[in-house]
């Protein structure tokens, strides 16, 4: 389980990494589809400017991205290889303002990012306005994506 | 700049007591509302790192109910109001006078039902926590929000987390008990930068190179 504003990294096949209850946060997935490794971040906020120091790189949009790409980099990824996938960024409370709705602006920042880096994203599941569980299994790359809405479908991106 | 890490006991000792008037002036409404007791749990006080927030209330993805207030005027923080899923329904039943339950799922007059309780027990809170610091203290227009507790309560802390990596938390728990029995938490999370103002009003702060009044 990947905690708000934390990361994880696994080249283990038989490995899952999962964030339990997304709301407007996002997790990020970065691998290599051609070796078996593959990191998570849970993002909360969109922009590291405003912050003094950032002790925890893994806590922002546009620290995460280079942050999970160096943690793949130096255990053997080529960067010209890597590829995403992104879920999370919902609208919790349905009365919100756009100045209580950061999930939308967490996204865009994350899409930025990720664009800025050059690494392609595969698959997303954003916005609307239910929370969700998410599970990236290194064995088939797929990332599972489970509703707090139980109506919902579960979703394999 | 008063850092979290560096709060004494005393000085969180003093936010539990402001947590526990708090909550006991909402915990009399609530009693007011249903005519019964409310039980109330002895506040927790804590200083804990963001990747905690998920064990709050029962695990990450517990299906929960809230009712969320920003806290305006002198202080930058938020109140969140959480009942279980599965208690929520018998809260309803509670508040509408009917027969335990009556309600298999929480409908529309329900969610607004449960909207106006925790605006009133998060308004409680909010007064009479501003009444002992000498602050003044408004609470936003309530929002609702049904889903992963999680989930909903990622958006508030990132709102506290830019510039610091732990949150202050203070959480209480409501019960009342026997028959229609319920369980209710109160969150409140305060804004690093807004602690100094709380802990200054109460006499257990002063800024660097100021004479001290209290």
């Amino acid at each position: 389980m990947v905690g708000m504003g934390q990361w994880a990294v696994s080249d283990d096949p038989a490995a899952t990494l999962a964030i339990a209850g997304l709301g407007s946060c996002v997790g990020i997935v970065l691998y290599e589809p051609r070796r078996k490794i593959a990191a998570m971040a849970h993002v909360l906020l969109p922009d590291s400017r405003a912050a003094e120091e950032v002790p925890q790189p893994a806590k922002f949009a546009d620290t995460a991205v280079p942050l999970l790409r160096d943690v793949l980099t130096e255990r053997g990824a080529r960067p010209a290889m890597l590829v995403a996938k992104v879920a999370g960024g919902a609208r919790m409370f349905r009365s919100a303002g756009p100045g209580l709705a950061p999930g939308a602006r967490n996204v865009d920042a994350v899409m930025a990012a990720l664009a800025g880096a050059k690494i392609p994203v595969l698959a997303s599941d954003v916005g609307g306005t239910a929370g969700r569980t998410i599970r990236f299994h290194l064995g088939t790359w797929a990332l599972e994506v489970a509703s707090g809405d139980p109506r919902a479908a579960r979703v394999i991106l | 700049m008063l850092n979290l890490a560096t709060l004494t006991p005393i000085q969180i000792d003093a936010l539990r007591e402001i947590g526990s008037i708090g909550a006991g002036h909402a915990a009399t409404a609530l009693s007011k509302m249903v005519r019964r007791r409310v039980g109330m749990s002895v506040p927790g006080a804590s200083v804990i790192p963001l990747s905690a927030v998920n064990d709050l209330v029962g695990g990450p993805e517990t299906q929960v109910w809230a009712i969320y207030l920003q806290m305006l005027g002198d202080l930058d923080g938020h109140i969140v109001f959480v009942v279980p899923q599965a208690e929520a329904a018998t809260m309803v039943d509670r508040l509408m006078g009917r027969p335990f339950g009556t309600s298999a799922s929480v409908d529309a007059i329900g969610e607004s039902a449960l909207a106006e309780v925790g605006n009133i027990l998060t308004a409680n809170y909010l007064i009479a926590m501003g009444e002992l610091a000498h602050l003044k203290l408004q609470p936003s227009p309530p929002m609702t929000a049904n889903d992963m507790v999680s989930a909903i309560l990622d958006g508030i802390v990132a709102q506290l987390s830019e510039a610091s990596d732990t949150i202050l938390s203070l959480e209480t728990k409501l019960l009342i008990e026997g028959d229609g029995a319920f369980r209710g938490y109160l969150l409140m999370f305060l804004s690093p930068d807004t602690l100094p103002k709380l802990l200054a009003a109460i006499g257990l702060w002063q800024p660097p190179g100021g004479s001290r009044t209290a």
